[in-house]
């Protein structure tokens, strides 16, 4: 049986689409695909281990 | 030569393997450190006009070098975003806008670098405090960032930290049970979100990353 949570979550897509267009508005960003480009990786996951490897073209971009 | 460069190779990837495994959380050695730090609870404030937290906490500790405080905003549905920076005085400020006046490298709080060599012991005293949250909220998720190495006035400046690995190493040692970690490669930070809620309420998701967002 599920544990009853402590609370509900009443976050919608509307809502995050508001939020976010506040955002981009009091913080104007020259990349403007930049928050479509955010895409968070589960760690553990092939993907994070390939997205999470340092490469020597990284380090030498770098510097 | 070749052979021994790829020798080389070998010997540092085991090195560094060995390394991450030693990256652990320990209650006593958290204990230890809040002794030795001076850990303390500050005060909890309301939020100001602008800002979309229901509460923040602020603790402080010191090292020889610095004083730190340790910020803990408190949202919606427990999830709790946190962060650190040293204490810096006023001339550094200064400074850092006038080099970002000019385009240069500039820093700011979170990106300064204390060269103390200390980010596991904070993050040690952090992950203490998230258990103490916890042991009151147990469905609370958390988010943290940490710092790009500097700032360069636009967003293509927050690339991944060697950092960030490491402390993303020990959060799911520590919360893999019940939470999952997931981050961001271009940006120092990432969530720590409770499974039970999440597979309740995907939505928490969007709502703990857009929080994370706004801090970028």
């Amino acid at each position: 049986m599920k544990k009853k949570l402590p609370f509900v979550v009443k976050y919608t897509k509307e809502m995050s689409k508001e939020f976010n267009k506040k955002l981009m508005e009091s913080c104007p960003m020259t990349d403007t695909t930049f928050y479509e480009k955010w895409d968070l990786v589960t760690f553990g996951t092939s993907e994070y281990d390939e997205r999470f490897k340092v490469t020597r073209k990284d380090v030498e971009e770098k510097n | 030569m070749m052979r021994d460069l790829k020798l080389l190779e070998r010997m540092l990837k085991r090195k560094i393997r060995k390394i991450l495994n030693e990256i652990k959380f320990s209650q006593e050695r958290a204990d230890e450190l809040r002794d030795k730090f001076g850990w303390r609870y500050v005060q909890s404030v309301n939020p100001k006009s602008d800002k979309v937290y229901n509460k923040l906490r602020i603790y402080t500790f010191k090292t020889s070098k610095y004083k730190y405080i340790v910020h803990i905003e408190e949202y919606d549905y427990d999830y709790f975003l946190i962060s650190f920076f040293p204490k810096l005085n006023s001339d550094f400020f200064i400074k850092q806008q006038k080099l970002a006046s000019m385009g240069k490298k500039y820093y700011d709080e979170y990106s300064y670098l204390t060269k103390e060599n200390i980010p596991l012991k904070i993050l040690t005293l952090l992950v203490s405090e998230m258990k103490n949250i916890l042991n009151d909220k147990p469905y609370s998720s958390f988010g943290y960032f940490g710092a790009p190495d500097y700032k360069m006035g636009e967003q293509t400046d927050l690339f991944n930290t060697k950092r960030v690995r490491i402390y993303n190493e020990l959060l799911n040692g520590e919360f893999s049970n019940t939470h999952i970690v997931r981050s961001l490669e271009r940006f120092s930070g990432g969530l720590i979100l409770n499974k039970e809620v999440l597979e309740e309420y995907p939505e928490l998701e969007t709502y703990c990353e857009d929080i994370l967002k706004s801090h970028l």
